[in-house]
């Protein structure tokens, strides 16, 4: 059951994984977050399996080779290009994006508040398409430059002074 | 003897030559594993193909062509974890680590309404209330990766150091309560484990474990996983020895027996392996497990404080899986299976009447395989179709038990059998807000025909953080080939399916965004209860439907997570379990049964300190007494990453030193028999 139930969810998260590496390719990020490797993060329980480690391999960011990286703890959000944020308690969720406040760190989640508590990309699901949508405030705050490219096939969201 | 020398020539080496043995040996072996090979072999071309097609097509995708990908999900309405039409708990290798467990039976104290009792030969695992003194352990389901782990002959879930597997490379295990037998069939009878090993590119690189621990306890570990794109690998050795202590038994205080003391009686050992390959959608799963323990209690009238007494129980499990999914709405899985299990008790007991201590031999050797397919399919959205097949086919159920000098056969039983089944369930969204979950399999044996077991369960969405669960399902037992042996001189019982029906209704609330609290009303309703009686004509030890039991109960469960590490668990069951006959509560069956776990991250970086601890409240024994109520602390410091590549914990068990003791069983002269105190382990694991 379990396992069946698994298998028919995992490409929903292939394509999720596929869209973060997309991410990694369509933002800028600023020159004094050049670490020797390009980092993808996920915090909390892990709904990628292997997918997201499958779209990474042998790819590269700028010359740098991408790491999925499973985060421990918040703490560790500092170390991270992009991090990927499964929970949707929007409680925790407000704890762990007021850590990567002013770093320059793509957050990614999906879940009805992200946006409206800082997160700057959230993934939604639309006749079941995955779509995202982008809080371009956000961005800005951790210094990242989202191309036209990325942009254009967005929905961009004003959540207006909500925001922290 | 022999198992020592296929150990030590090499982890690999004694795994595949084990296997190849088994190969060699007979030509059904090899049709076994021709079809497995040959699932396998399509199976992995199929998904390195689809696998290989898949990743390149996402990954190269560009923005405009994801956005156009339709996506399935698990489930349309309601999340997976409220879904299920029972009461679930998962156990994760988190929680195995922080709390310090040392086997399936520590993992399983922990669970609400879960008790094991260890008679210093097997661990018993009692669900919500029944567990009888005496009984073996073959009421839960035991799945390793959904694979069937109840062995041929006596169907028992083994869980103590006997089981299959190292906890260390457990990735979770699942607690599936209630009756499941509308998917699992027998032994699905009141809950279903079903643990899922770690994976390769979990694991990533090499793992070096050693632990130490009271009564002379040793465990040692080497593992490798690693992800070779499209493949994950998983090897593992462990190896695990424990001195055991000189235990005092105070019914044979006399100064012919030691004064009572069993001077090393109580050893352990056991040494497993595992391999494990996989793809995307493939898995293949090799295991070899062997475990050799002294028996100090001097069962079965045995001669106390010789260590001849002992059993050894051997496992080799190969199973391979595939699954696929065809289009958005089909899925697919296959199963093939090939297990061995052999057992080898030696008892030495004496005759008045003959000067020399006699040496009984009990062996056992069960051997099956099998097969299984499900196909899920999602209709209008609404319909959620899971149907499947599975026929299993026991090889070989042996039975031997004799008396080597003077020779004298207590039975001879060898047969084999077979079991077909088809299943089908549906998953029926009404609304956002109901779903009903309708199944029902068929089980047909070829040793004593056919059983048909529902399973009705509705679940209703009331808020956001409300799921309430209706829950009806019946499940059986069939009686099992040790049940059923041919004694001679004495008869050979027709014995039937013993049958459990059990009603439930489960709340599950979110309190705040950490808080999940669970509750569930039950009753359970079992007839034609296979219990052992003593044949007054043949003067043995016989099995026959005699017993109908109905249970009773309550159970609530809290559990909270923060993202600051900090972890809780409570849970608290009051049941009541009684023989209908008599209205009497059934042997070991506590009114009271509560948990508390608690995980706090430490200052300093990964620390945790750990607390598990459970309380029992009285349980009546076979002679008409009783064991008291106790409560057991456990206590555990981790240090998680120290320097890098280092985990060390420290683990503090019972460490109160309470006294307590579980029930003994008819093969006991103890009524009740006395649980470890106060005992520490130190583990070290390296990663690289």
């Amino acid at each position: 059951m379990t396992a069946a139930a698994q298998s028919a969810r995992a490409p929903e998260y292939e394509v999720k994984a596929a869209f973060l590496y997309n991410f990694a390719k369509f933002v800028e990020w600023p020159s004094a977050s050049l670490a020797p490797s390009f980092r993808i993060c996920v915090l909390g329980r892990d709904p990628f399996g292997v997918a997201l480690s499958n779209i990474v391999q042998s790819k590269s960011i700028s010359g740098r080779p991408i790491v999925r990286v499973q985060l421990q703890s918040p703490a560790e959000v500092r170390l991270c290009h992009v991090l990927f944020i499964s929970q949707s308690d929007p409680e925790a969720l407000k704890q762990v994006l007021e850590r990567t406040r002013g770093l320059p760190v793509l957050t990614v989640g999906e879940s009805a508040d992200f946006l409206r508590l800082g997160g700057s990309i959230n993934f939604v699901l639309e006749q079941d398409r995955v779509r995202f949508e982008i809080n371009l405030e956000s961005a800005e705050r951790h210094h990242l430059k989202l191309s036209s490219k990325l942009l254009a096939v967005a929905r961009v969201v004003n959540v207006g002074g909500g925001a922290n | 003897m022999r198992l020592r020398k296929i150990f030590s020539c090499g982890l690999l080496h004694a795994c595949l030559l084990g296997f190849i043995r088994s190969v060699v040996r007979a030509a059904y072996v090899v049709r076994v594993f021709l079809c497995c090979f040959a699932i396998s072999i399509a199976g992995l071309l199929l998904d390195t193909v689809t696998l290989l097609a898949q990743t390149t097509d996402l990954s190269q995708a560009s923005l405009e062509e994801l956005l156009n990908i339709k996506v399935t999900t698990a489930s349309r309405y309601l999340q997976c974890a409220e879904v299920a039409p029972s009461l679930v708990t998962v156990v994760t290798a988190n929680e195995i680590q922080k709390y310090g467990y040392r086997t399936l039976a520590d993992i399983l104290r922990s669970v609400g309404g879960f008790y094991v009792t260890y008679d210093r030969n097997y661990s018993h695992v009692g669900v919500r209330g029944f567990n009888r003194a005496g009984d073996y352990n073959t009421r839960i389901l035991l799945l390793v990766n959904g694979h069937r782990m109840n062995d041929a002959v006596y169907e028992l879930a083994y869980v103590g150091t006997e089981f299959l597997l190292d906890v260390d490379l457990i990735d979770r295990v699942e607690v599936i309560r209630g009756p499941s037998s509308s998917l699992y069939g027998t032994n699905a009878f009141f809950a279903v484990i079903n643990v899922i090993t770690k994976s390769g590119a979990q694991v990533d690189g090499a793992e070096f474990s050693t632990e130490l621990g009271s009564f002379g306890s040793y465990k040692g570990r080497v593992t490798y996983g690693k992800q070779f794109r499209p493949f994950q690998v998983l090897l593992s050795g462990s190896y695990y020895t424990s001195a055991g202590q000189n235990l005092f038994f105070p019914e044979f205080n006399t100064p012919t027996d030691n004064f009572g003391v069993a001077v090393h009686g109580d050893d352990d050992r056991s040494r497993s392996l595992l391999a494990q390959i996989e793809t995307g959608k493939l898995k293949l799963f090799a295991a070899y497990s062997i475990r050799e323990k002294g028996i100090p209690t001097a069962s079965f009238g045995d001669l106390f404080n010789d260590p001849t007494s002992r059993t050894f129980d051997g496992f080799r499990s190969f199973d391979v899986q595939y699954q696929t999914t065809f289009s958005r709405d089909w899925s697919l899985s296959l199963r093939g299976s090939h297990d061995v299990y052999t057992y080898n008790g030696r008892y030495l007991w004496k005759d008045p009447n003959i000067p020399q201590p006699i040496l009984n031999l009990d062996l056992a050797r069960g051997e099956w395989w099998g097969g299984e397919a499900r196909v899920i399919h999602q209709f209008f959205e609404q319909h959620k179709i899971t149907a499947g097949t599975e026929f299993r086919q026991n090889l070989r159920q042996e039975q031997q038990a004799y008396d080597v000098q003077p020779f004298f056969m207590y039975w001879d039983d060898r047969r084999s059998s077979l079991l077909g089944a088809v299943y089908a369930q549906d998953e029926f969204s009404l609304s956002r807000k109901f779903l009903l979950n309708l199944g029902i399999r068929h089980d047909r044996y070829s040793s004593f025909g056919g059983t048909t077991n529902p399973r009705l369960a509705l679940i209703y969405q009331a808020r956001e953080a409300t799921t309430l669960k209706f829950l009806y399902g019946s499940a059986f037992r069939a009686p099992n080939a040790f049940e059923t042996r041919s004694i001679t001189p004495g008869s050979n019982p027709t014995l039937q399916s013993e049958t459990i029906s059990t009603t439930e209704v489960v709340v599950e609330q979110g309190l705040t965004h950490h808080l999940h609290l669970a509750g569930s009303g039950y009753y359970n309703r079992i007839n034609n209860l296979i219990s052992e009686y003593t044949d007054p004509v043949a003067g043995r030890r016989l099995y026959r439907n005699l017993d109908k039991v109905s249970s009773k109960g309550l159970e609530f469960e809290l559990s909270s997570k923060w993202l600051s590490g900090l972890e809780a668990r409570a849970s608290y069951n009051l049941q009541r379990t009684i023989d209908r006959s008599t209205a009497q509560v059934l042997t070991n069956s506590p009114l009271h049964l509560a948990k508390l776990g608690i995980i706090a991250p430490l200052p300093g970086k990964h620390l945790f300190a750990s607390m598990d601890s459970w309380y029992m409240s009285r349980r009546s024994t076979l002679a008409g007494s009783s064991v008291g109520g106790f409560p057991v602390f456990n206590f555990t410091l981790l240090s998680r990453n120290l320097g890098e590549h280092v985990d060390l914990s420290a683990s503090l068990y019972n460490a109160f030193d309470k006294a307590y003791a579980d029930p003994g069983a008819e093969e006991h002269i103890q009524d009740a028999l006395r649980q470890d105190g106060r005992n520490f382990r130190v583990k070290l694991t390296f990663r690289f």
